[in-house]
Protein backbone atom coordinates (compact mmCIF):
# COMPACT_ATOMS: atom_id res chain seq x y z
CA UNK A 1 0.00 0.00 0.00
CA UNK A 2 1.24 3.62 -0.37
CA UNK A 3 2.18 5.60 2.59
CA UNK A 4 0.25 8.42 1.50
CA UNK A 5 -3.10 6.63 1.38
CA UNK A 6 -4.70 6.13 4.73
CA UNK A 7 -6.62 2.85 4.89
CA UNK A 8 -10.34 3.27 6.56
CA UNK A 9 -10.97 -0.57 6.69
CA UNK A 10 -8.05 -2.93 6.64
CA UNK A 11 -9.29 -6.93 6.51
CA UNK A 12 -7.30 -9.66 6.57
CA UNK A 13 -8.08 -13.05 5.54
CA UNK A 14 -11.64 -12.34 6.77
CA UNK A 15 -13.70 -15.73 6.94
CA UNK A 16 -17.55 -15.77 7.95
CA UNK A 17 -19.95 -18.80 8.23
CA UNK A 18 -24.21 -18.94 8.44
CA UNK A 19 -25.14 -22.17 10.70
CA UNK A 20 -27.55 -24.40 8.84
CA UNK A 21 -30.62 -25.03 10.07
CA UNK A 22 -30.91 -27.94 12.49
CA UNK A 23 -33.23 -29.87 14.13
CA UNK A 24 -33.51 -32.83 16.61
CA UNK A 25 -33.61 -35.47 13.43
CA UNK A 26 -30.92 -33.81 11.67
CA UNK A 27 -28.33 -33.08 14.07
CA UNK A 28 -25.62 -32.24 11.50
CA UNK A 29 -23.93 -29.13 12.57
CA UNK A 30 -23.03 -27.94 9.37
CA UNK A 31 -21.97 -24.57 8.65
CA UNK A 32 -21.94 -22.59 5.45
CA UNK A 33 -19.18 -20.45 4.70
CA UNK A 34 -20.09 -17.16 2.95
CA UNK A 35 -16.90 -15.83 3.44
CA UNK A 36 -13.90 -17.83 3.14
CA UNK A 37 -10.41 -15.57 2.43
CA UNK A 38 -10.98 -12.01 1.98
CA UNK A 39 -8.17 -9.41 2.03
CA UNK A 40 -8.10 -5.92 1.23
CA UNK A 41 -8.01 -2.53 2.43
CA UNK A 42 -10.66 0.46 1.91
CA UNK A 43 -8.68 3.91 1.64
CA UNK A 44 -9.95 7.64 2.59
CA UNK A 45 -12.11 8.99 -0.13
CA UNK A 46 -11.71 6.24 -2.74
CA UNK A 47 -15.04 4.49 -4.51
CA UNK A 48 -14.15 0.87 -4.35
CA UNK A 49 -16.47 -1.20 -6.05
CA UNK A 50 -17.87 -5.14 -5.53
CA UNK A 51 -18.16 -7.80 -7.73
CA UNK A 52 -19.27 -11.37 -8.16
CA UNK A 53 -21.68 -13.76 -9.00
CA UNK A 54 -25.10 -14.54 -7.02
CA UNK A 55 -23.73 -16.01 -3.77
CA UNK A 56 -20.53 -15.14 -3.99
CA UNK A 57 -20.46 -12.98 -0.75
CA UNK A 58 -20.99 -9.57 -1.43
CA UNK A 59 -23.81 -8.63 0.47
CA UNK A 60 -22.12 -10.34 3.33
CA UNK A 61 -19.15 -8.22 3.26
CA UNK A 62 -20.70 -5.02 3.28
CA UNK A 63 -22.35 -6.55 7.03
CA UNK A 64 -19.09 -6.82 7.97
CA UNK A 65 -18.01 -4.03 6.95
CA UNK A 66 -21.15 -2.26 8.48
CA UNK A 67 -20.22 -3.83 12.12
CA UNK A 68 -23.80 -5.88 11.86
CA UNK A 69 -21.90 -8.93 11.49
CA UNK A 70 -18.73 -9.78 12.70
CA UNK A 71 -15.76 -12.27 11.07
CA UNK A 72 -15.46 -15.86 12.47
CA UNK A 73 -11.70 -15.70 10.80
CA UNK A 74 -9.05 -13.29 10.46
CA UNK A 75 -9.48 -9.53 11.27
CA UNK A 76 -11.13 -6.11 10.38
CA UNK A 77 -9.31 -3.11 11.17
CA UNK A 78 -11.74 0.04 10.77
CA UNK A 79 -10.36 3.76 11.53
CA UNK A 80 -14.43 5.30 12.05
CA UNK A 81 -17.34 4.54 13.81
CA UNK A 82 -19.19 6.21 11.23
CA UNK A 83 -20.07 3.57 8.71
CA UNK A 84 -23.83 2.75 7.69
CA UNK A 85 -25.16 0.99 5.10
CA UNK A 86 -26.97 2.60 3.27
CA UNK A 87 -30.82 1.30 3.96
CA UNK A 88 -33.76 3.29 2.74
CA UNK A 89 -36.73 3.35 5.24
CA UNK A 90 -35.32 1.50 7.92
CA UNK A 91 -37.02 1.37 11.15
CA UNK A 92 -40.21 3.38 9.37
CA UNK A 93 -43.28 3.55 11.63
CA UNK A 94 -46.01 3.89 8.99
CA UNK A 95 -48.54 5.59 11.62
CA UNK A 96 -46.09 8.30 12.57
CA UNK A 97 -45.42 11.62 10.64
CA UNK A 98 -42.78 12.01 8.23
CA UNK A 99 -40.67 14.41 11.25
CA UNK A 100 -40.64 12.15 13.94
CA UNK A 101 -39.67 9.25 11.23
CA UNK A 102 -36.91 11.37 10.42
CA UNK A 103 -35.97 11.32 13.93
CA UNK A 104 -36.47 8.13 14.36
CA UNK A 105 -34.38 6.52 11.54
CA UNK A 106 -31.41 9.27 12.81
CA UNK A 107 -31.52 7.74 16.15
CA UNK A 108 -31.06 4.26 14.90
CA UNK A 109 -28.56 4.95 12.27
CA UNK A 110 -26.26 6.29 15.31
CA UNK A 111 -26.76 10.10 15.09
CA UNK A 112 -27.58 12.14 18.46
CA UNK A 113 -30.80 13.91 18.51
CA UNK A 114 -29.07 17.72 18.33
CA UNK A 115 -27.37 15.99 14.68
CA UNK A 116 -30.73 15.13 13.45
CA UNK A 117 -32.40 18.65 14.28
CA UNK A 118 -29.46 19.89 12.83
CA UNK A 119 -29.88 18.52 9.21
CA UNK A 120 -33.61 18.34 9.62
CA UNK A 121 -34.14 21.18 7.31
CA UNK A 122 -31.87 20.04 4.65
CA UNK A 123 -33.80 16.44 4.90
CA UNK A 124 -37.21 18.04 4.40
CA UNK A 125 -35.74 20.12 1.64
CA UNK A 126 -34.21 17.44 -0.72
CA UNK A 127 -37.50 15.19 0.14
CA UNK A 128 -39.36 18.24 -1.97
CA UNK A 129 -42.50 16.43 0.79
CA UNK A 130 -43.57 20.31 1.80
CA UNK A 131 -46.55 20.04 4.68
CA UNK A 132 -46.87 16.34 3.76
CA UNK A 133 -43.76 16.30 6.03
CA UNK A 134 -46.21 16.27 9.04
CA UNK A 135 -49.09 13.78 8.32
CA UNK A 136 -48.42 10.23 9.02
CA UNK A 137 -46.12 8.51 6.52
CA UNK A 138 -48.93 5.48 5.60
CA UNK A 139 -50.57 8.10 3.47
CA UNK A 140 -47.89 8.64 1.40
CA UNK A 141 -47.22 7.20 -2.40
CA UNK A 142 -44.82 4.62 -2.59
CA UNK A 143 -42.54 7.45 -4.13
CA UNK A 144 -42.89 10.21 -1.55
CA UNK A 145 -41.62 7.15 1.33
CA UNK A 146 -38.57 6.47 -1.07
CA UNK A 147 -37.83 9.95 -1.03
CA UNK A 148 -38.18 10.55 2.55
CA UNK A 149 -35.88 7.74 2.82
CA UNK A 150 -33.44 8.44 0.36
CA UNK A 151 -33.06 12.21 2.17
CA UNK A 152 -32.26 10.76 5.53
CA UNK A 153 -29.83 8.33 4.47
CA UNK A 154 -28.21 10.81 2.29
CA UNK A 155 -28.18 13.80 5.17
CA UNK A 156 -27.20 11.63 8.14
CA UNK A 157 -23.49 11.34 5.50
CA UNK A 158 -21.60 9.28 7.30
CA UNK A 159 -17.39 8.30 7.06
CA UNK A 160 -17.92 5.24 5.22
CA UNK A 161 -21.16 4.99 2.60
CA UNK A 162 -21.73 1.07 2.52
CA UNK A 163 -24.65 1.11 -0.71
CA UNK A 164 -25.75 -2.30 -1.41
CA UNK A 165 -27.86 -2.10 -5.04
CA UNK A 166 -28.39 -5.36 -4.88
CA UNK A 167 -30.77 -5.22 -2.01
CA UNK A 168 -33.09 -3.29 -4.34
CA UNK A 169 -32.61 0.29 -3.12
CA UNK A 170 -35.73 2.82 -3.91
CA UNK A 171 -37.92 2.64 -6.72
CA UNK A 172 -37.19 3.19 -10.34
CA UNK A 173 -38.98 6.73 -10.66
CA UNK A 174 -36.66 8.09 -7.65
CA UNK A 175 -33.78 6.18 -8.80
CA UNK A 176 -32.60 9.11 -11.23
CA UNK A 177 -32.84 11.65 -8.57
CA UNK A 178 -30.66 9.70 -6.50
CA UNK A 179 -28.56 8.14 -8.64
CA UNK A 180 -27.52 11.99 -9.53
CA UNK A 181 -27.02 12.59 -6.11
CA UNK A 182 -24.99 9.36 -5.25
CA UNK A 183 -22.84 10.14 -8.15
CA UNK A 184 -22.18 13.82 -6.44
CA UNK A 185 -21.05 12.34 -3.33
CA UNK A 186 -19.06 10.06 -5.04
CA UNK A 187 -16.62 12.54 -6.67
CA UNK A 188 -16.86 14.55 -4.30
CA UNK A 189 -13.95 12.58 -2.36
CA UNK A 190 -15.94 10.47 0.33
CA UNK A 191 -15.95 7.23 0.45
CA UNK A 192 -17.83 4.63 -0.80
CA UNK A 193 -18.28 1.15 -1.05
CA UNK A 194 -20.32 0.13 -3.93
CA UNK A 195 -22.31 -3.65 -4.26
CA UNK A 196 -23.62 -3.42 -7.71
CA UNK A 197 -24.61 -6.04 -10.72
CA UNK A 198 -24.47 -3.19 -13.58
CA UNK A 199 -20.99 -3.65 -14.94
CA UNK A 200 -21.42 -0.36 -16.61
CA UNK A 201 -22.14 1.52 -12.96
CA UNK A 202 -19.00 -0.16 -11.52
CA UNK A 203 -16.81 1.01 -14.67
CA UNK A 204 -18.57 4.64 -14.33
CA UNK A 205 -17.97 5.38 -10.60
CA UNK A 206 -15.55 3.34 -8.85
CA UNK A 207 -11.74 3.95 -8.77
CA UNK A 208 -11.00 0.86 -7.39
CA UNK A 209 -12.45 -2.70 -7.63
CA UNK A 210 -12.73 -6.32 -5.74
CA UNK A 211 -13.74 -9.37 -7.51
CA UNK A 212 -15.15 -11.78 -5.30
CA UNK A 213 -16.09 -15.38 -5.86
CA UNK A 214 -16.79 -17.99 -3.74
CA UNK A 215 -15.99 -16.42 -0.73
CA UNK A 216 -12.78 -15.60 -1.88
CA UNK A 217 -10.87 -12.48 -3.52
CA UNK A 218 -9.96 -13.22 -6.91
CA UNK A 219 -8.60 -10.21 -7.72
CA UNK A 220 -8.60 -6.45 -6.99
CA UNK A 221 -7.26 -3.17 -8.03
CA UNK A 222 -8.03 -0.34 -10.42
CA UNK A 223 -11.35 -0.82 -11.67
CA UNK A 224 -10.06 -1.24 -15.34
CA UNK A 225 -8.08 -4.24 -14.79
CA UNK A 226 -10.30 -5.88 -12.60
CA UNK A 227 -13.18 -5.52 -15.00
CA UNK A 228 -11.75 -6.78 -17.88
CA UNK A 229 -10.75 -10.23 -16.47
CA UNK A 230 -14.28 -10.08 -14.77
CA UNK A 231 -16.30 -9.82 -17.81
CA UNK A 232 -13.54 -12.44 -19.39
CA UNK A 233 -14.13 -14.85 -16.86
CA UNK A 234 -18.05 -14.70 -16.70
CA UNK A 235 -18.01 -15.54 -20.49
CA UNK A 236 -15.49 -18.18 -19.90
CA UNK A 237 -18.43 -19.76 -17.25
CA UNK A 238 -21.16 -18.88 -19.37
CA UNK A 239 -19.10 -20.97 -22.22
CA UNK A 240 -18.52 -23.44 -19.34
CA UNK A 241 -22.36 -24.08 -19.03
CA UNK A 242 -22.72 -24.44 -22.28
CA UNK A 243 -20.79 -27.33 -23.08
CA UNK A 244 -21.97 -29.21 -19.89
CA UNK B 1 -23.34 3.58 22.83
CA UNK B 2 -23.70 6.59 25.13
CA UNK B 3 -25.97 6.30 27.75
CA UNK B 4 -28.08 9.74 27.07
CA UNK B 5 -28.51 8.21 23.17
CA UNK B 6 -29.31 4.74 24.32
CA UNK B 7 -32.25 6.34 26.30
CA UNK B 8 -33.38 8.76 23.56
CA UNK B 9 -33.74 5.73 21.15
CA UNK B 10 -35.78 4.00 24.09
CA UNK B 11 -38.34 6.59 24.48
CA UNK B 12 -38.93 6.98 20.76
CA UNK B 13 -39.40 3.86 20.01
CA UNK B 14 -41.82 3.29 22.80
CA UNK B 15 -43.86 6.69 21.68
CA UNK B 16 -43.85 5.19 18.61
CA UNK B 17 -44.78 1.59 19.23
CA UNK B 18 -47.51 2.92 21.40
CA UNK B 19 -48.44 5.96 18.66
CA UNK B 20 -48.87 3.29 15.99
CA UNK B 21 -50.63 0.84 18.31
CA UNK B 22 -53.76 3.64 19.14
CA UNK B 23 -53.84 4.54 15.01
CA UNK B 24 -54.21 1.11 14.03
CA UNK B 25 -57.65 0.99 15.39
CA UNK B 26 -61.38 2.96 15.08
CA UNK B 27 -61.67 3.19 18.99
CA UNK B 28 -57.80 3.59 19.11
CA UNK B 29 -56.56 4.26 23.00
CA UNK B 30 -60.10 2.92 24.35
CA UNK B 31 -58.52 -0.64 23.58
CA UNK B 32 -55.86 -0.28 26.15
CA UNK B 33 -59.02 -0.01 28.59
CA UNK B 34 -61.71 -1.97 26.64
CA UNK B 35 -59.69 -5.24 25.86
CA UNK B 36 -58.63 -6.03 29.76
CA UNK B 37 -61.88 -5.08 31.04
CA UNK B 38 -63.80 -7.84 28.51
CA UNK B 39 -60.65 -10.41 29.75
CA UNK B 40 -61.32 -9.81 32.45
CA UNK B 41 -65.01 -9.97 32.32
CA UNK B 42 -64.72 -13.70 31.39
CA UNK B 43 -62.40 -14.95 33.77
CA UNK B 44 -64.71 -13.41 36.78
CA UNK B 45 -68.09 -14.99 35.39
CA UNK B 46 -65.58 -18.63 34.93
CA UNK B 47 -64.67 -18.32 38.02
CA UNK B 48 -66.83 -16.14 40.07
CA UNK B 49 -70.50 -16.85 39.24
CA UNK B 50 -70.29 -20.46 36.82
CA UNK B 51 -67.68 -21.86 39.48
CA UNK B 52 -69.37 -20.06 42.29
CA UNK B 53 -66.46 -19.51 44.15
CA UNK B 54 -68.21 -16.27 45.26
CA UNK B 55 -66.46 -15.53 48.80
CA UNK B 56 -66.52 -12.35 50.15
CA UNK B 57 -65.02 -9.79 47.43
CA UNK B 58 -64.01 -12.17 45.22
CA UNK B 59 -64.25 -10.13 41.98
CA UNK B 60 -62.05 -7.77 43.94
CA UNK B 61 -59.82 -10.45 45.06
CA UNK B 62 -59.69 -12.39 41.74
CA UNK B 63 -59.12 -8.80 39.87
CA UNK B 64 -56.12 -7.82 42.27
CA UNK B 65 -54.58 -10.77 40.90
CA UNK B 66 -54.87 -10.55 36.87
CA UNK B 67 -54.34 -7.25 36.60
CA UNK B 68 -50.34 -7.65 37.75
CA UNK B 69 -50.50 -10.93 36.06
CA UNK B 70 -51.38 -9.26 32.91
CA UNK B 71 -48.58 -7.27 32.90
CA UNK B 72 -46.40 -9.89 33.56
CA UNK B 73 -47.22 -12.30 30.88
CA UNK B 74 -48.15 -10.09 27.95
CA UNK B 75 -44.77 -8.52 28.56
CA UNK B 76 -43.06 -11.33 29.05
CA UNK B 77 -44.51 -13.43 26.21
CA UNK B 78 -44.09 -11.16 23.61
CA UNK B 79 -40.44 -9.96 24.65
CA UNK B 80 -39.61 -13.85 23.97
CA UNK B 81 -40.46 -13.21 20.27
CA UNK B 82 -39.21 -9.72 20.34
CA UNK B 83 -35.33 -10.21 18.16
CA UNK B 84 -37.06 -12.13 15.51
CA UNK B 85 -40.23 -9.62 15.19
CA UNK B 86 -37.38 -6.98 14.82
CA UNK B 87 -35.15 -8.74 12.05
CA UNK B 88 -35.28 -6.57 9.99
CA UNK B 89 -33.72 -3.62 11.79
CA UNK B 90 -31.54 -6.05 13.28
CA UNK B 91 -29.78 -6.70 10.16
CA UNK B 92 -29.54 -3.24 8.97
CA UNK B 93 -28.23 -1.37 11.74
CA UNK B 94 -25.75 -1.89 14.92
CA UNK B 95 -28.08 -1.42 17.83
CA UNK B 96 -27.41 -2.82 21.68
CA UNK B 97 -30.02 -5.30 21.48
CA UNK B 98 -31.49 -4.78 24.72
CA UNK B 99 -33.27 -1.90 23.47
CA UNK B 100 -35.83 -4.20 21.88
CA UNK B 101 -37.12 -5.61 25.27
CA UNK B 102 -36.70 -2.93 27.00
CA UNK B 103 -38.75 -0.84 25.00
CA UNK B 104 -41.99 -3.98 24.42
CA UNK B 105 -41.52 -4.05 28.60
CA UNK B 106 -42.03 -0.19 28.67
CA UNK B 107 -44.99 -0.24 25.93
CA UNK B 108 -46.88 -2.78 28.66
CA UNK B 109 -45.58 -0.96 31.92
CA UNK B 110 -47.76 1.92 29.99
CA UNK B 111 -50.62 0.31 29.28
CA UNK B 112 -50.67 -1.60 32.70
CA UNK B 113 -50.21 1.79 34.58
CA UNK B 114 -53.73 2.60 33.10
CA UNK B 115 -55.49 -0.51 34.09
CA UNK B 116 -54.14 -0.61 37.49
CA UNK B 117 -55.78 3.02 37.93
CA UNK B 118 -59.30 2.01 36.81
CA UNK B 119 -58.79 -0.92 39.29
CA UNK B 120 -57.63 1.23 42.26
CA UNK B 121 -61.18 3.64 41.09
CA UNK B 122 -62.91 0.60 40.86
CA UNK B 123 -61.99 -0.50 44.58
CA UNK B 124 -63.09 2.70 45.69
CA UNK B 125 -66.42 2.30 43.77
CA UNK B 126 -66.65 -0.87 46.11
CA UNK B 127 -66.23 1.28 49.19
CA UNK B 128 -62.14 0.18 49.97
CA UNK B 129 -60.62 3.75 49.89
CA UNK B 130 -56.92 4.24 49.43
CA UNK B 131 -54.73 3.92 52.82
CA UNK B 132 -51.22 4.66 54.03
CA UNK B 133 -50.42 1.02 52.75
CA UNK B 134 -50.68 1.95 49.46
CA UNK B 135 -46.68 3.30 49.70
CA UNK B 136 -45.39 -0.61 49.38
CA UNK B 137 -46.96 -0.17 46.16
CA UNK B 138 -44.35 2.03 44.99
CA UNK B 139 -41.40 -0.38 46.13
CA UNK B 140 -43.83 -3.75 44.87
CA UNK B 141 -44.30 -1.84 41.16
CA UNK B 142 -40.65 -1.08 40.87
CA UNK B 143 -39.88 -4.65 41.83
CA UNK B 144 -41.78 -6.11 39.29
CA UNK B 145 -40.76 -3.57 36.47
CA UNK B 146 -37.52 -5.06 36.95
CA UNK B 147 -38.49 -8.65 36.84
CA UNK B 148 -40.69 -8.36 34.14
CA UNK B 149 -37.46 -7.02 32.46
CA UNK B 150 -34.66 -9.20 33.30
CA UNK B 151 -37.26 -12.47 32.66
CA UNK B 152 -37.33 -10.61 29.35
CA UNK B 153 -33.94 -10.24 28.65
CA UNK B 154 -32.99 -13.61 29.70
CA UNK B 155 -35.72 -14.84 27.25
CA UNK B 156 -35.45 -13.28 24.17
CA UNK B 157 -31.09 -13.70 24.35
CA UNK B 158 -32.20 -17.80 23.33
CA UNK B 159 -35.64 -18.06 21.74
CA UNK B 160 -33.53 -16.81 18.39
CA UNK B 161 -31.36 -20.01 18.50
CA UNK B 162 -34.11 -22.65 19.32
CA UNK B 163 -37.66 -21.16 18.25
CA UNK B 164 -39.04 -24.42 19.96
CA UNK B 165 -38.32 -21.96 23.75
CA UNK B 166 -41.11 -19.76 22.51
CA UNK B 167 -43.42 -22.75 22.86
CA UNK B 168 -42.11 -23.93 26.11
CA UNK B 169 -42.04 -20.21 27.35
CA UNK B 170 -46.35 -20.67 26.36
CA UNK B 171 -46.98 -23.52 28.49
CA UNK B 172 -44.81 -22.35 31.76
CA UNK B 173 -46.88 -19.12 31.59
CA UNK B 174 -50.12 -21.01 31.62
CA UNK B 175 -48.75 -23.30 33.89
CA UNK B 176 -47.97 -20.41 36.67
CA UNK B 177 -51.39 -18.80 35.39
CA UNK B 178 -52.72 -21.61 37.61
CA UNK B 179 -50.24 -21.98 40.15
CA UNK B 180 -49.31 -18.07 41.32
CA UNK B 181 -52.46 -17.92 43.50
CA UNK B 182 -54.70 -15.78 41.43
CA UNK B 183 -57.99 -17.92 41.99
CA UNK B 184 -56.91 -19.24 45.06
CA UNK B 185 -55.11 -17.67 48.23
CA UNK B 186 -51.72 -19.31 49.27
CA UNK B 187 -52.75 -19.21 53.02
CA UNK B 188 -55.28 -21.70 52.86
CA UNK B 189 -52.52 -24.40 51.46
CA UNK B 190 -50.92 -26.96 53.42
CA UNK B 191 -47.62 -29.04 54.15
CA UNK B 192 -45.62 -29.59 51.02
CA UNK B 193 -47.74 -27.95 48.63
CA UNK B 194 -47.53 -24.58 50.87
CA UNK B 195 -43.94 -24.63 50.23
CA UNK B 196 -44.09 -25.15 47.01
CA UNK B 197 -46.20 -22.69 45.90
CA UNK B 198 -44.19 -20.34 47.89
CA UNK B 199 -41.24 -21.02 46.14
CA UNK B 200 -42.56 -19.10 43.20
CA UNK B 201 -41.69 -15.28 43.58
CA UNK B 202 -45.13 -14.47 41.38
CA UNK B 203 -47.46 -16.22 44.38
CA UNK B 204 -45.37 -13.63 46.54
CA UNK B 205 -46.07 -10.30 44.12
CA UNK B 206 -49.96 -11.32 44.11
CA UNK B 207 -49.96 -11.97 47.73
CA UNK B 208 -48.14 -8.46 48.33
CA UNK B 209 -51.04 -6.67 45.98
CA UNK B 210 -53.46 -8.29 47.82
CA UNK B 211 -52.21 -7.30 51.16
CA UNK B 212 -52.02 -3.91 50.20
CA UNK B 213 -54.94 -3.75 48.43
CA UNK B 214 -57.63 -5.92 49.38
CA UNK B 215 -56.15 -6.40 53.44
CA UNK B 216 -54.63 -2.98 54.00
CA UNK B 217 -52.22 -3.80 55.41
CA UNK B 218 -47.86 -3.72 54.43
CA UNK B 219 -46.96 -6.63 52.58
CA UNK B 220 -44.03 -9.16 53.33
CA UNK B 221 -40.60 -7.11 52.03
CA UNK B 222 -39.17 -10.59 51.58
CA UNK B 223 -41.45 -11.01 49.21
CA UNK B 224 -40.38 -7.59 47.18
CA UNK B 225 -37.12 -7.91 48.27
CA UNK B 226 -36.57 -11.25 46.56
CA UNK B 227 -38.60 -10.33 43.26
CA UNK B 228 -36.13 -7.41 42.89
CA UNK B 229 -33.34 -9.24 43.15
CA UNK B 230 -34.21 -11.70 41.11
CA UNK B 231 -35.00 -9.19 38.80
CA UNK B 232 -31.58 -7.57 38.71
CA UNK B 233 -29.58 -10.56 38.85
CA UNK B 234 -31.52 -11.71 35.39
CA UNK B 235 -31.41 -8.54 33.51
CA UNK B 236 -27.35 -8.38 33.90
CA UNK B 237 -27.15 -11.80 33.20
CA UNK B 238 -29.58 -11.22 30.19
CA UNK B 239 -27.58 -8.27 29.34
CA UNK B 240 -24.35 -10.23 29.23
CA UNK B 241 -25.95 -12.79 26.88
CA UNK B 242 -27.20 -10.34 24.45
CA UNK B 243 -24.17 -8.26 24.10
CA UNK B 244 -22.15 -11.58 23.85
CA UNK B 245 -24.60 -12.77 21.06
CA UNK B 246 -24.93 -9.45 19.50
CA UNK B 247 -23.62 -10.54 15.91
CA UNK B 248 -25.16 -13.74 16.17
CA UNK B 249 -28.67 -12.91 15.71
CA UNK B 250 -28.35 -11.11 12.13
CA UNK B 251 -26.63 -14.50 11.23
CA UNK B 252 -29.52 -16.84 12.31
CA UNK B 253 -32.92 -15.07 11.84
CA UNK B 254 -33.70 -15.69 8.07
Amino acid sequence: MNQDKLAVIEMKNVGLYYPKFMNLFSLSRKKHWALKDVTFDLEKGETLGVVGRNGAGKSTLLLLMAGILKPDLGTIYSNTSKISLLSLQVGFVPYLSGVDNIILSGLLSGYSIEEIKEKMEAIIDFSGLDTWIHQPIHTYSTGMKARLGFSIAFFTDPDVLLVDETLGVGDARFQKKSEEKMKKRISSNKTVVLVSHSQAKIQELCDRVVWLENGQTVMQGPTKDVMKAYESGLQESRIDMRFK
Amino acid sequence: MPINRYLTLVFYLTYAELKSESKKFFVSYLWWIVEPVVNMAVYYVVFGVLLNRGTDNYIAFLLIGLIPWRWFSAAVMQSSMIIGQQKQLIKRVVVPKTIFPTVNVLTHTFKFVIVFAVLVLFLMILGMNPSIHYLALIPLLISQFFFILGVSYVLCSFVPFMMDLKLAINSAIMMLFFLSGIFFSGENLTGNARTLFYLNPLAHMIEAYRDILLKQHWPSSLGIFILFSLGVVAMFLGRFLLHKWSHMYPKVLR
